[in-house]
């Protein structure tokens, strides 16, 4: 449409490329992205490689521990095979899996065997009655193979996994679809929440919001589309919570399918629900000045002003069901460091009589706070950026933001886990029942959305790390996986 | 490989078009230069042929705009910590063509942003804008109708923009259209 508009952009591009004409990517530049893009490329097409052909090799023979009492005891069904796993050899000689010692009160059922098929975890075919036996904190998750993050082709498959609280995985269905995010999924039930759609020439084309069949993989769409609405939690009454950043709006939606709008004025991208599900508190357009919360009670929203004196300060999420996390720091424009002297503050926007509570130091000096999760009253897991080794280390090759735990003043530092040394991103977290689950992944993404690397476990009283979905062995050089994941969605089962 | 000398070739021949557009998206000149940098990796990597240089400039524009709305949609609070060393090792002067035009701009959401000059500026259709950015249609009708409104209010009467689209509005949208 040939508009006085597109005659002023075009007009105004023209000058901009004039004006900037010397303009180069500078130094090295351009050999760092081939050498980035080739890395990508070469790391995916092995990936493709092995996986096209699924050739399984089957592992030693591993005696039935580990997947849970009710498993353990019961009698196991004849496993299924699944379509793309041969029958396992039984020579315990080529195996890899440690056999336990078995317990002598309990008579041994019939060793299941562990697959191992190149992009996919080490597994069991799920018994029957496997997500009956299922409880909260068991996790669901969706392998694929490959990225398929603005590839033009996305024809690689979903595979669904149960993992107990021990750490077995029990393979479920294929899913057929482009991309799919898991939402929530209640302990027992067939179905799981999701959001999934398609891709054309590498974007997304479609968004769906749905049910998964975990045992069919079918997939079911609402009838009505909540679009690329964030799904945030439950409201105590058990109604879904939305939020759709495209229109600030906050969506309530109940079993029945039907949905309320709450709109949430001029709020911005980030939105957190309260531990209660009561509110949910929305960055403000102009953040680090103001927030939007939400009370889904009333339906109705209403504008907080936030911050200290002479601080830029930005919300990190819910200290309790009331309050939430502030991290300010003086900003310093123009200097190195930009800013210094971080503290935290106790923002009450929830009844009472409001007001700021200083926290101290929060994580300690040069660690930048960019994300939140309410492990429990008074217990927040942060993900940071590591101010000073940023420094250190400028560019885009140090983006690996680090994890720690803030328990009403004291600060756990979430161990590195995996089996890459350094490079580690922890990328998602969330918790359940006071235990805190993060997702990890390696390498410098330049801020794509990605699968996962690997889910690990934290529990910041006892500090023990457990690996939950291990990092995928492809073969090859582990470290040269930027850009590769393997996990496109997971959940812990509440 | 032809991918290589495609890529470097866009670099050499197109970077000061390519960045220009990137500073019209984003505001600002180390902001343009981290949309770019990311732009031509995403761009190569996702493994496109590419049957001319013009075709490939044309990806790597959308590419632009797809990660506006990514620093917007993801970690924007990342990326801001990111740019806290880039801006400070550069120190390039900011570009000073179209003052009032990129202020108009800057003033608009990046989703309404980039819709409007996919729109409007590369000529997209609705359905391909909404395929680069990952919104639907509808959405994209309705930012560009408030994108244009916004822009018309700044910077005079403009075609189009009083065109107003049949679509859901909501209470926000409405107060915006004031």
């Amino acid at each position: 449409m040939a508009d006085d508009l597109s005659e002023l952009l075009e007009s105004a591009l023209h000058a901009g490329t004039r004006e900037l004409g010397d303009a180069t990517p500078g130094e090295g530049a351009v050999p760092h992205w081939v050498r980035v893009v080739r890395r990508r490329r070469v790391v995916r097409h092995t990936v493709q490689a092995v996986i096209a052909v699924p050739v399984a090799a089957a592992v030693g023979v591993a005696l039935w521990f580990g997947a849970g009492e009710a498993l353990r005891e019961g009698p196991v069904a004849t496993p299924t095979p699944a379509p793309t796993v041969p029958p396992p050899t039984s020579d315990p000689t080529q195996g890899t899996t440690p056999s336990p010692t078995p317990d002598s009160t309990t008579e041994t059922s019939p060793a299941p065997e562990e697959i191992v098929v190149p992009g996919l975890p080490p597994h069991f075919v799920a018994p029957d009655g496997v997500l009956s036996l299922a409880s909260p904190g068991w996790v669901l998750s969706v392998y694929q193979v490959g990225d398929p993050e603005r590839e033009w082709t996305v024809d690689v498959p979903r595979t669904l996994f149960l993992t107990s609280p021990d750490g077995d995985h029990f393979r479920l269905a294929d899913v057929s679809v482009e991309w799919i995010e898991v939402h929530h999924w209640r302990a027992g039930d067939a179905r799981a929440r999701v959001t999934y759609g398609t891709y054309e020439d590498g974007y997304p084309a479609g968004h769906t919001t749905g049910w998964l069949d975990l045992l069919t993989g079918e997939l079911t769409a609402d009838e009505r589309s909540l679009e690329w609405a964030d799904f945030l939690g439950f409201a105590p009454d058990g109604d879904e919570v939305w939020y759709f950043r495209g229109g600030s709006v906050v969506y309530l939606v109940a079993p029945d399918g039907s949905r309320r709008d709450i709109d949430a004025a001029d709020a911005g991208q980030t939105a957190v629900l309260s531990p209660a599900g009561t509110h949910v508190a929305v960055e403000g357009e102009d953040d680090g000045v103001e927030l939007v919360l939400v009370d889904l009670g009333a339906q109705e929203s209403r504008v907080v002003p936030f911050g200290v004196a002479g601080r830029s300060c930005s919300f990190t999420g819910w200290l309790d069901d009331v309050s939430l996390l502030v991290q300010c720091a003086v900003d310093n424009p123009g200097s190195t460091p930009r800013y210094s002297d971080f503290t935290g503050h106790r923002l009450t926007v929830v009844g009472g009589p409001g007001g700021v509570q200083d926290l101290g130091a929060l994580l300690g000096s040069g660690r930048v706070v960019v994300g939140g999760a309410n492990v429990e009253h008074d217990v927040v897991a942060l993900r940071y950026w590591d101010y000073e080794a940023l420094e250190a280390e400028p560019g885009v090759e140090a983006c690996a933001p680090s994890a720690a735990v803030w328990l009403d003043g004291r600060v756990v530092d979430v161990p590195a886990f995996g089996q890459i040394e350094g490079r580690r991103s922890v990328s998602s977290m969330a918790s359940h029942d006071g235990v805190l689950y993060l997702g990890g992944e390696y390498g410098c993404t330049f801020g794509e959305e990605r699968p996962l690397d690997e889910l690990a476990r934290f529990d910041a009283v006892t500090g023990a790390l457990t690996t939950v979905l291990p990092v995928i062995d492809f073969g090859g050089d582990l470290a040269s996986r930027a850009g590769i994941g393997a996990v496109a969605g997971w959940v812990v089962a509440h | 490989m032809a991918w290589e000398s495609t890529l470097t070739r866009v670099a050499a021949e197109r970077y000061p078009r390519l960045l220009a557009f990137a500073v019209l998206l984003s505001g600002s000149r180390a902001g343009a230069e981290d949309l770019v940098q990311e732009a031509f990796i995403a761009t190569f990597a996702a493994r496109a042929r590419f049957a001319s240089t013009d075709q490939a400039e044309a990806y790597v524009r959308r590419a632009i705009a797809s990660r506006l709305l990514d620093h917007a949609r993801r970690r924007t609070k990342e990326t801001e910590v990111l740019r806290l060393v880039a801006p400070l090792a550069t120190e390039v002067p900011e570009p000073t063509f179209a003052p009032e035009l990129r202020n108009a701009l800057a003033s608009l959401p990046p989703r309404v942003r980039a819709c409007v000059v996919l729109r409007h500026l590369e000529s997209l259709s609705t359905r391909e804008t909404a395929r680069a950015l990952g919104l639907s249609e509808g959405a994209v009708k309705r930012y560009v109708s408030d994108g244009m409104t916004a822009l018309a209010a700044r910077l005079g009467p403009l075609d189009g923009a009083s065109e107003r689209i049949a679509i859901r509005t909501s209470p926000k949208e409405a107060r915006r259209g004031r």
